[in-house]
């Protein structure tokens, strides 16, 4: 038994090292506590973990009572623009996650619920595209949510060991970790772009895209020509029906949690370049739940023009002043 | 649990631990604990059905008890009315029951109203949500063969409760085989058990052989099959061909992984399963595959079907008679489905032109015996079976027969084999290659990691970790295996 052990544990050696790498490196800032989540850090992070431990670790210190939901849409609005339009004792934060759904949505608002976070005021970002595309966690380890949100504690860091564990991914990881030279295979595990969270409101900048722009505009959008296609739309385009009825009940809840805080609230259908709104059933039921609703999706001035995005899908910080400049009117 | 999981991974170093280290002191204890951990890695999945299979298993014990007593009284007096018969009777029909109600109730439900619908008579049907219990075919079908085999007075009926629930719910081979015999595998449960290291590290391999065949494999030719089987009025002649090639290597990896896991795990605790499949594509015929393929299954319906029916012994047309119900039967139990049992049917007669010119037997060593490679015949003969076996997966696959000879008819369009030489270019054939390379070299050994014979150990590590490798890097998606549902 005894040799057995040992000649297990010799061809064990290697994935007891990643295994013990992974806890002490913590590649995926899951582990132990920080700070702060973008220095040092190379990795794609989990977004959605960020912007929630980032919350629980400061609620308390920062008496936040506003919020901005949605995916990396968020991007296009900043925290500081919005703050202009809020009352005065406002502390917004930016609840953000990548490719957020309306599942994500309705646990954060459940969470600040459970945790008496008065929700004074809200900006609700609903994309066309992601919003509903999922009524349930996803379990990859950029997609799935904070454990505090979905009470998947295991999960969540199953799918990260597991990711982990991945030649594609520990193979690029230690290889950016050791040479410090980032090589084209290691794209979608080190990301090297500038991308900035601002400190207390968590805020989405896409720096790199900004330096990019400004570098040389031109050659920015020549090089994306593929993104922007050509849209010769002879009528309104609509996408399929998308809600089904466990995200009903999430928009419904959603809305008598914001009835029981009082919650100003706004809802923000974002542009895309793709000009494509949304079903007009769904746009009807939302509308059935919710007032203030603002749909920008569609043929409008926005979306005709393509110097109005970073790519496809992201709208730009001014785009985001014009819109808050037309919904708080 | 899956064995393709991180949960099993932790699951069974922990249960190994504990079955070596404490629970060695009292065989009793040792078995109890057997019970324990099986039912907690079957109720991983839905606890609901322990009752079930406790209520199976419960049922199967009594009766052996029950048999034995009866039959006693009955030597004694032999006018008495046939007890031990009825509770044998009583037993089949209550676990064939529960695994009709289970498994079949919709099918023929459904069956009969179309039936009548034929006929313009419109019935409404009452059909049930049943959810199928994993592995259901498989251990009512151990449990069964336990009660035969005493009623038979083959086997001496257990007082010991404890072993026998350890043998119907031993969770490596509890929810997808192989089928163990009481005869083979309840005895074991009587016997102390001592660690042996050779069987150990041989087990160990067998499990990571199982990995390669389910992970990689498996895993990789499903995303393939899928994409094809689920619109295959789009796609043509080569794909089908293809996609229909990449199942059958799909539901070989993924069945013969799983059973090389399984048995490469009883072996870990002590335990020798049978064999269940061995090397099933190097067959030079179809009595030779089916010799090969889900052998446990294979001799279950020989055992407790085929002979009683009356075998070969009735003469040349009993004997047609009772392969084609056997055959028919065969894949019936594999799914509630008309598919199932035209691809059992299939196999029937193809087996039957074998039978009648009783060339059956005649393919029983292995191909290519004492030489490294086949004789051209020999590649002939293996290369036309498989052809035949992938058209009788097409069958197995497809939502309904029309679906199936539909499949078979855009398969042979025009071009089909000239664009079919695109499937040495796809990673999954890679895949495919190391797989048959492998085997081969080991096809007349007990598995396809049997690497025994290597002596030195860098290049025994360097396999290990070649396939461990392969395993982390080319591993498909994670996926369920296949015969969970049947």
């Amino acid at each position: 038994m005894r040799k057995f052990l040992l000649h297990l544990l010799y061809v064990s050696i290697p994935f007891l090292g990643l295994i013990v790498s992974f806890l002490i490196l913590d590649p995926f800032k899951i582990i132990y506590h920080y700070d702060n989540y973008i220095d040092n850090s190379n990795v794609v992070p989990n977004r959605d973990y960020v912007s929630t431990q980032y919350f629980i670790d400061n609620y308390k210190s920062y008496n936040y009572n506003s919020f901005m939901f949605g995916s990396s849409r968020t991007a296009g609005i900043y925290i500081d623009d919005w703050k202009k339009y809020l009352p005065n004792n406002s502390s917004p934060y930016s609840f953000d996650a990548s490719g957020e759904s309306i599942y994500g949505i309705w646990k954060k608002v459940r969470l600040l619920d459970s945790l008496h976070v008065p929700i004074n005021n809200a900006l609700l970002l609903i994309c066309p595209t992601t919003t509903f595309q999922q009524e349930d966690n996803v379990y990859t380890y950029i997609g799935i949510k904070h454990p505090s949100l979905s009470n998947e504690y295991v999960k969540f860091y199953k799918i990260h060991l597991e990711a982990y564990l991945h030649p594609n991914f520990f193979i690029p990881y230690f290889d950016y970790l050791l040479f410090k030279k980032y090589k084209p295979y290691m794209e979608g595990v080190i990301d090297l772009r500038s991308v900035n969270y601002v400190e207390i409101t968590n805020d989405l900048r896409l720096v790199h895209s900004d330096l990019e722009l400004q570098s040389d505009s031109l050659d920015y959008y020549k090089s994306r020509e593929n993104l922007f296609y050509s849209r010769n739309f002879s009528e309104i385009q609509y996408r399929q029906q998308q809600l089904s009825v466990r995200q009903k009940m999430m928009l419904e809840e959603i809305k008598s949690i914001f009835i029981k805080h009082k919650t100003d609230y706004k809802i923000l259908i974002t542009p895309l370049y793709d000009q494509i709104k949304l079903h007009k059933n769904d746009s009807l039921y939302l509308h059935s739940i919710f007032d203030n609703i603002y749909d920008y999706s569609g043929q409008n001035s926005i979306t005709n023009n393509r110097y109005n995005f970073y790519e496809d899908s992201h709208f730009k910080p001014y785009v985001g002043r014009i819109i808050l400049s037309e919904i708080n009117k | 649990m899956l064995f393709n999981s991180l949960e099993f991974a932790l699951f069974l170093p922990i249960v190994f631990l504990l079955y070596w280290f404490v629970f060695n002191k009292h065989l009793r204890l040792q078995n109890f604990f057997i019970v324990v951990v099986s039912y907690v890695f079957y109720g991983w999945w839905d606890w609901r059905f322990l009752l079930l299979i406790a209520f199976t298993t419960l049922c199967s014990w009594l009766s052996g008890v029950l048999i034995q007593r009866y039959q006693e009284q009955r030597d004694s007096n032999s006018t008495q009315i046939n007890w031990a018969k009825i509770v044998s009777a009583t037993n089949i029909i209550l676990n064939l029951g529960i695994l009709g109600v289970f498994k079949y109730y919709n099918f023929f439900v459904n069956s009969f109203v179309e039936a009548f619908a034929s006929f313009d008579i419109h019935l409404q049907p009452t059909t049930l949500y049943i959810i199928l219990p994993v592995g259901i075919s498989f251990y009512t079908f151990q449990a069964l063969s336990y009660s035969i085999d005493v009623y038979r007075k083959q086997l001496e009926p257990t007082k010991d409760i404890v072993s026998f629930f350890a043998y119907v719910s031993f969770f490596p081979q509890l929810v997808a085989g192989p089928i163990e015999r009481a005869t083979n595998l309840l005895p074991q449960f009587y016997q102390k058990r001592v660690f042996e290291y050779d069987k150990a590290v041989d087990g160990m391999r067998q499990i990571l052989w199982g990995l390669f065949k389910k992970i990689v494999i498996a895993d990789n030719c499903a995303v393939y099959v899928n994409n094809v089987f689920d619109n295959y009025e789009l796609h043509t002649g080569s794909t089908l061909l293809i996609a229909a090639i990449f199942f059958a290597f799909q539901i070989y990896g993924d069945f013969s992984g799983y059973s090389d896991i399984a048995i490469g795990t009883a072996r870990l605790f002590g335990f020798n399963l049978m064999r269940n499949f061995n090397f099933p594509y190097f067959s030079r015929d179809i009595a030779e595959f089916w010799r090969r393929w889900h052998i446990s299954l294979s001799t279950w319906f020989r055992d407790y079907l085929y002979i009683p029916l009356g075998g070969s012994r009735g003469g040349k047309w009993m004997s047609v008679r009772n392969t084609l119900i056997i055959f028919t039967v065969s894949g019936f139990w594999h799914g509630a489905n008309w598919t199932f049992i035209a691809w059992g049917l299939f196999h029937g007669l193809l087996f039957l032109p074998l039978l009648l010119a009783k060339k059956n037997r005649k393919n029983t060593n292995s191909v290519a015996e004492n030489r490294l490679l086949p004789s051209p015949l020999e590649l002939v003969q293996m290369g036309s079976t498989f052809l035949l076996v992938v058209i009788g997966w097409i069958f197995f696959r497809a939502d309904s027969i029309a679906d199936a000879i539909n499949y078979i008819f855009n398969l042979l369009q025009w071009g089909t084999f000239r664009a079919v030489y695109r499937i040495l270019f796809m990673p999954e054939f890679i895949f495919i290659a190391i797989l048959l390379f492998i085997e081969w070299i080991h096809r007349i050994k007990g598995h396809g990691l049997d690497l025994n014979y290597i002596k030195s150990k860098p290049i025994k590590f360097l396999i290990y970790y070649t396939l461990i490798f392969l395993i982390m890097k080319y591993g498909g998606k994670s996926a369920d295996f296949i015969y969970f549902q049947f």
